[in-house]
C-alpha cells in the first residue's frame, strides 16, 4: 500500500495546494466566514415577496375551500410552514407534500400555508389584515390570501361543526402570535408543532454560532450568544416562543429522540406531549455491498457541497490524499464542486425519485461515506441513504442524530469520530481498512412515512 | 467598594471604540461611574452631546488644568496625547472622591464583571496586567511578546486599576508627573508613551498586586498562551479562565493579522472580532470626518509633521514666540519649521 510520503524530492507550489498543503496552513479555515456573519435580520432586508398579487377576497377562498370539504369525508387541516413546499425541494418541504398526499388520499382536505414574504426569522407582529400568506389547497396554490381571512374561515368551519386541526411544521417568517390566533379561532386545543430542526430555540436554524459552529443553545444572556450573529435576535425569539408554546400548548413532533432530548433540555418551553415520527426507515433487501481489497477504498460525500454539511471537512481530507493509492473520493450531488482528484457524480434527489442517491450510491460500490454535518441532524438523510446504499458511515459524534441513527442500525454500520484531527488520523494510518472490513454492509431501501398523517388519521380511528 | 469610577481617553476618531467600551462595562457593572476624556474638539457641525452617550461624564483636556496646555498639548501626537492625560485624570477622579479609579482603554471590551479587580482593590493601592504571563514556547512568539514586552512595557497600560489609598495616591500623583513630562514615543531611548514607566511601579510603590489571571486584558501578544474558548454552557474562556475583558489592538490594520498568527488556526478570536466590529459600526460617529483629530492640524488644516513635534519638545525657549503653535500663518511655528528645513 502507498503511503502519502514525499521522500526527499521537491514539491511544486500547485501539488501541494492540491495535495492538500493550502488546507492544513496554520490560520483558521472558518475565519472568513466568522468575520462575514451578519445577523438575521440584516440577511432580512435581502429577501423579497413569494408573489407580487393583490391578495385573494375572503370570499373566493372561502368558496374553494367549501367545495373542498364539500367533496372530503375526512377531516380538514391547515398546515403551516416556511415555504411553499409545491414549488421548493427538501427535507420539510417533502414531509409536507408526503403528509398532504396521505391525508389526501383518506379523504381529508388539506389547506396549506406559508409567508408570502419569507425571512430568516420571525416576523414582527402585524395586524392580520397586513399579513399576506401564499395559501395551497390540496397540492395546488390558490394564491396570496391575507391570514386574517384564513382566521375568519377558520372561525366559520368552527361554527359549522368542521373543526380543522393545525400543523405548523415551520414559524419561520411567521409572528407566532398570529399563529396562535390562527389556532385559537380553529378552537384547535392540541394543535401540531413539528422540531424539524431547533429554529424554536434560536434564529439560526441549525444553531451555528456565527454561521460556523454549533452553538448547544447557551443561556440567551450569557457571554457566548451575545457574541453570535443571531444573538441580538434571540432574546425576543425565545420570549415569544416562550409565550406561544404556553398559550397553545401543542403536541409535539419530532423526526428523532435525540433532537428531541435536545429540544426538551435547551428549550423549556411548555407542551402537551411528544411523538416521535421517523420520516423513513431501511428495508433490507438481503444483499450486501463486499469491500474488494485490490481497488482503493471509495469514500463519498453525499448531498450539496456547503460548509454547514461537512464539506470543508471532506475537501481537506480529499486534497490531503488525492495522491494517495489507498483511496478513491466521490461527490455525489447536483453541484459539481470542481475539485481536482475526486469523483463528481451528478444526482439530484426530487420527490418523485427518493431513490436516485442510494441507487447511485449503490452502482459507485461505494465502501465508506462521511458524513461531517457541522448541524445537530434532525434525522439525517444522508446518512440513511449511506446506509441503504451499504457504505460505511463515518459520522461527526456531535452531529445530532447521524451517529445515534447508524448505531441503532447497527453499530458496525459506521462509526463516530470527535474531532477533524480524528477524521484525519483514521484515514493516514489506514485505520479506517480495519473498520470497513468487519462492517455490516447490507443494502436496502427507504419506507416512507405520511409523517402527521399517520398520527391525524390514528386520531379519527381512535376517537 | 463603594464607589467606583471607570474613564477611557480618546480622540473623536476612536468614539465609536469608547462607546463599545462603555456598553460593555455597563453591563457588567451597572453601579460604576463612567467618565469620557477627550483630547480633541469637534468639526464644525458634527453633533456630540454627553446627555446621548453611554458615559455619564466628558472630560476634555482643556479641563484639566494643565499650565499652557494647548503649548504642552503640541509636543504630542495623538496616542502620545491621549495617553498623557491619563495621569492628569487619575488624581482628579482620585480628589473626587471615588473609592477606586480604573482606566481602560477605549480599544477594549469587557466580557464578564471584573470582579477580580473590585475585590482585590480592597487590599491592593495599584494593579496592573502584563502583556504576558507565561513564557512563549516559540521563537515568534519570544520576538514578538517577550521582547515586545522588554521594548514597550511588562504592563499593559490598557488597564490600571488604582484605590483612593495614600499609595494609590502616590502612585497616581508619580504617574501624572512623569506622563506630563515625559509621554513619549521613544523606544530606542527607554520610554514608550506610559508603559515603560509603570515597569518601576512594583518597585516604587507598596501594595501592589500583579494580575495573572489569564481573563483579564487578553489581546494578540498574549493570545498564545490563553486560546479563546466558547463553551456550550455560554462563557468564554481564555486560557483557563474565564474571559473578562479583550484588548481589540489595531484590529482594523495590523492587528488581525496577529490574530492570525497567535490563533494557531482556531476560529474563536474571530468571532470576537466579528462582534467587535459589529457593535463599531452600530456605535460609528455620524458626520465624523475621517481620522478627525482637531491637534493633528495646523488652523489651515495642514498636517503636522512629527519633526514639528519633536522641534518643539526640544527647543522650550520657541514658547515665548509663538504662544498658540497650532496658528498657521507666516508668523506661525509650522512656517518658522518649514524655514528651518523641518
Amino acid at each position: 500500500m502507498s503511503q502519502n510520503s514525499r521522500g526527499t524530492n521537491s514539491i511544486s507550489v500547485d501539488d501541494a495546494v492540491a495535495e492538500g498543503w493550502a488546507y492544513r496552513k496554520p490560520t483558521s479555515r472558518n475565519k472568513a466566514r466568522i468575520l462575514g456573519a451578519i445577523s438575521p435580520r440584516e440577511r432580512a432586508r435581502e429577501w423579497g415577496a413569494i408573489s407580487t398579487q393583490e391578495p385573494l377576497s375572503r370570499d373566493v377562498v372561502r368558496r374553494a375551500l367549501m367545495a373542498a370539504v364539500e367533496e372530503a369525508t375526512g377531516g380538514i387541516v391547515i398546515g403551516l410552514s416556511h415555504d411553499h413546499y409545491l414549488t421548493i425541494a427538501g427535507g420539510v418541504q417533502n414531509c409536507i407534500g408526503d403528509e398532504q398526499a396521505a391525508l389526501c388520499k383518506a379523504g381529508w382536505t388539506y389547506l396549506h400555508i406559508c409567508p408570502n414574504r419569507p425571512l430568516p426569522l420571525l416576523a414582527e407582529v402585524v395586524d392580520p389584515e397586513r399579513f399576506e400568506v401564499v395559501a395551497s389547497l390540496n397540492g395546488k396554490t390558490l394564491g396570496v390570501v391575507l391570514i386574517s381571512d384564513i382566521e375568519a374561515i377558520a372561525l366559520d368551519l368552527v361554527r359549522a361543526g368542521r373543526k380543522p386541526r393545525c400543523v405548523v411544521h415551520h414559524m419561520l417568517g411567521f409572528a407566532p402570535e398570529l399563529i396562535a390566533r390562527l389556532i385559537r379561532a380553529c378552537n384547535d386545543n392540541q394543535p401540531l408543532v413539528w422540531l424539524h430542526d431547533l429554529f424554536t430555540l434560536c434564529p439560526s436554524v441549525h444553531l451555528l454560532r456565527n454561521d460556523a459552529t454549533f452553538c448547544f443553545a447557551p443561556p440567551v444572556d450569557s457571554a457566548v450568544c451575545r457574541i453570535c450573529n443571531s444573538g441580538p435576535d434571540r432574546a425576543s425569539h425565545v420570549q415569544r416562543m416562550q409565550t406561544f408554546f404556553t398559550s397553545t400548548h401543542p403536541s409535539v413532533i419530532a423526526p428523532s429522540a435525540t433532537l428531541f432530548d435536545f429540544w426538551v433540555q435547551y428549550g423549556k418551553y411548555i407542551y402537551r406531549d411528544s411523538t416521535i415520527i421517523a420520516p423513513c426507515e431501511v428495508v433490507f433487501d438481503g444483499g450486501s455491498q463486499v469491500f474488494d481489497a485490490t481497488r482503493p477504498l471509495r469514500i463519498a460525500f453525499l448531498g450539496s457541497p456547503i460548509y454547514h454539511k461537512g464539506w470543508d471537512a471532506f475537501e481537506s481530507l480529499a486534497r490531503w490524499h488525492a495522491r494517495d493509492e489507498r483511496y478513491a473520493f466521490y461527490h455525489f450531488g447536483s453541484a459539481d464542486p470542481e475539485v481536482p482528484c475526486l469523483q463528481h457524480v451528478p444526482v439530484t434527489v426530487a420527490r418523485e425519485s427518493r431513490s436516485a442517491m442510494i441507487e447511485a450510491v449503490r452502482a459507485a460500490e461505494i465502501d465508506v461515506v462521511i458524513n461531517w454535518s457541522m448541524c445537530y441532524e434532525s434525522f439525517s438523510f444522508t446518512a440513511i441513504e449511506a446506509v441503504a446504499a451499504g457504505a460505511f458511515v463515518v459520522a461527526r459524534r456531535d452531529a445530532g442524530n447521524v451517529w445515534p441513527l447508524v448505531r441503532a442500525i447497527n453499530p458496525k454500520r459506521g462509526c463516530s469520530v470527535v474531532g477533524e484531527t480524528e477524521l484525519l488520523a483514521l484515514f493516514a494510518d489506514g485505520q479506517i481498512f480495519e473498520y470497513v472490513s468487519v462492517a455490516d454492509r447490507r443494502t436496502g431501501s427507504l419506507r416512507f412515512g405520511s409523517y402527521t398523517g399517520q398520527l391525524l388519521q390514528s386520531e379519527v380511528s381512535n376517537a | 467598594m463603594r464607589s467606583v469610577h471607570c474613564y477611557t481617553s480618546v480622540s473623536f476618531s476612536y468614539l465609536d471604540r469608547a462607546r463599545v467600551l462603555a456598553e460593555s462595562v455597563r453591563k457588567h457593572h451597572p453601579d460604576w461611574t463612567l467618565w469620557l476624556l477627550l483630547s480633541d474638539e469637534a468639526p464644525e457641525g458634527f453633533h456630540f452631546d454627553i446627555g446621548e452617550e453611554c458615559f455619564d461624564h466628558v472630560v476634555t483636556i482643556s479641563e484639566l488644568g494643565i499650565p499652557e496646555w494647548k503649548q504642552w498639548a503640541f509636543e504630542h501626537d495623538v496616542v502620545e496625547l491621549c495617553t498623557a492625560v491619563k495621569g492628569t485624570m487619575l488624581c482628579r477622579l482620585l480628589d473626587e472622591a471615588a473609592d477606586a479609579v480604573i482606566y481602560l482603554d477605549p480599544d477594549t471590551a469587557v466580557f464578564a464583571p471584573l470582579s477580580h479587580v473590585v475585590e482585590r482593590l480592597e487590599q491592593s493601592s495599584v494593579i496592573l496586567t502584563p502583556h504576558v504571563v507565561q513564557p512563549e514556547t516559540t521563537l515568534a512568539g519570544v520576538c514578538d511578546n517577550e521582547i515586545g514586552s522588554l521594548k514597550h512595557g511588562v504592563y499593559n497600560l490598557g488597564f490600571v486599576a488604582v484605590s483612593n489609598t495614600v499609595y494609590g495616591r502616590r502612585f497616581a500623583e508619580w504617574w501624572r508627573d512623569r506622563l506630563l513630562k515625559f509621554c513619549r514615543d521613544d523606544v530606542p531611548n527607554g520610554l514608550f508613551t506610559d508603559q515603560r514607566w509603570c515597569d518601576l511601579v512594583p518597585a516604587l510603590f507598596e501594595g501592589v498586586f500583579v494580575l495573572r489571571n489569564s481573563g483579564y486584558n487578553v489581546a494578540s501578544w498574549n493570545l498564545a498562551t490563553r486560546p479563546i474558548a466558547l463553551q456550550a454552557d455560554g462563557t468564554i474562556l481564555a486560557g483557563a479562565d474565564q474571559l473578562r475583558f479583550f484588548h481589540f489592538t489595531k484590529v482594523n490594520s495590523v492587528g488581525e493579522a496577529m490574530l492570525d498568527r497567535y490563533s494557531f488556526g482556531s476560529s474563536e478570536v474571530f468571532e470576537l472580532l466579528r462582534w467587535y466590529r459589529s457593535r463599531l459600526i452600530v456605535h460609528r460617529p455620524i458626520g465624523l470626518p475621517a481620522n478627525w483629530w482637531m491637534y493633528g492640524t495646523y488652523t489651515n488644516k495642514e498636517p503636522i509633521p512629527r519633526s514639528h513635534r519633536l522641534a518643539w519638545r526640544q527647543r522650550v525657549d520657541l514658547r515665548a514666540s509663538f504662544k498658540d503653535p497650532f496658528l498657521a500663518g507666516s508668523d506661525g511655528f509650522g512656517e518658522w519649521c518649514r524655514q528651518q528645513g523641518l
